[in-house]
């Protein structure tokens, strides 16, 4: 099993029909290749937004939680405790895209990779960052 | 309940060390297990099917969680 951090547009893009991110999702709870590791943080602030994702997606309350949690079991959440020595690295390396730190500090502190869908961050960090795409295709070989 | 057959090369059952009765509870409780995953799977799979969501919605609602941890992290670490 590949440990490999996860970011919150990955995830909620799960809950696109026909996305990349849902495939990833479905084939790995199949395939049970990748462990998705993410800051815990985010797991307090999803919650939050829960309403507005139900409301934007057009599906019923409960469906919407019992396919957040499908999602949530193939992801292993970590207290900002464990990776705070590697924020400051985070921060040097991203400059002003300060808002995904966690997700590097994180990535940084256990040696893996970082799925996100996120341009800005692929570009600053070429070789730390996957895209959906390619983890689609690591899933399909 | 139903009944099914199954064969196992005699290895296995060797390498095991179960008694046949053992091994039906097991290969009863993954073949159970292995369904109930992918009945999970399909349920995801036609429930996102439905869904509006768009692009635009991830990314704005993403920002804004993003922003909360990344205040968060700030204020704790004084970075």
């Amino acid at each position: 099993m590949i440990f490999i951090v996860v970011d919150i547009n990955a995830i909620l893009s799960a809950l696109i029909s026909h996305g990349n991110s849902s495939m990833i999702f479905e084939l790995n709870a199949e395939k049970k290749k990748f462990r998705f590791v993410a800051p815990e943080f985010i797991l307090v602030e999803a919650g939050k937004h829960l309403v507005e994702i139900a409301k934007r997606s057009k599906l019923p309350f409960e469906e919407i939680q019992k396919d957040i949690e499908f999602i949530k079991e193939q992801i292993h959440f970590i207290s900002e405790v464990y990776y705070e020595e590697k924020n400051e690295k985070a921060r040097e390396i991203l400059k002003g895209h300060q808002k995904d730190v966690p997700y590097l500090a994180l990535a940084l502190k256990i040696n893996r990779d970082i799925l996100s869908g996120d341009k800005v961050f692929k570009q600053l960090c070429p070789n730390k960052v996957k895209n959906p795409r390619e983890i689609l295709d690591e899933l399909s070989k | 309940m139903i009944e099914i057959m199954i064969n196992l090369p005699e290895d296995v059952e060797r390498k095991s060390k179960m008694t046949r009765a053992q091994l039906a509870i097991l290969a009863a409780s993954l073949v159970q297990e292995r369904i109930e995953e992918l009945v999970k799977i399909e349920q995801f799979r036609k429930s996102v099917a439905k869904s509006k969501l768009t692009e635009k919605d991830v990314e704005e609602i993403s920002d804004k969680i993003n922003t909360a941890m990344w205040e968060y992290h700030k204020k704790k670490y004084n970075l």
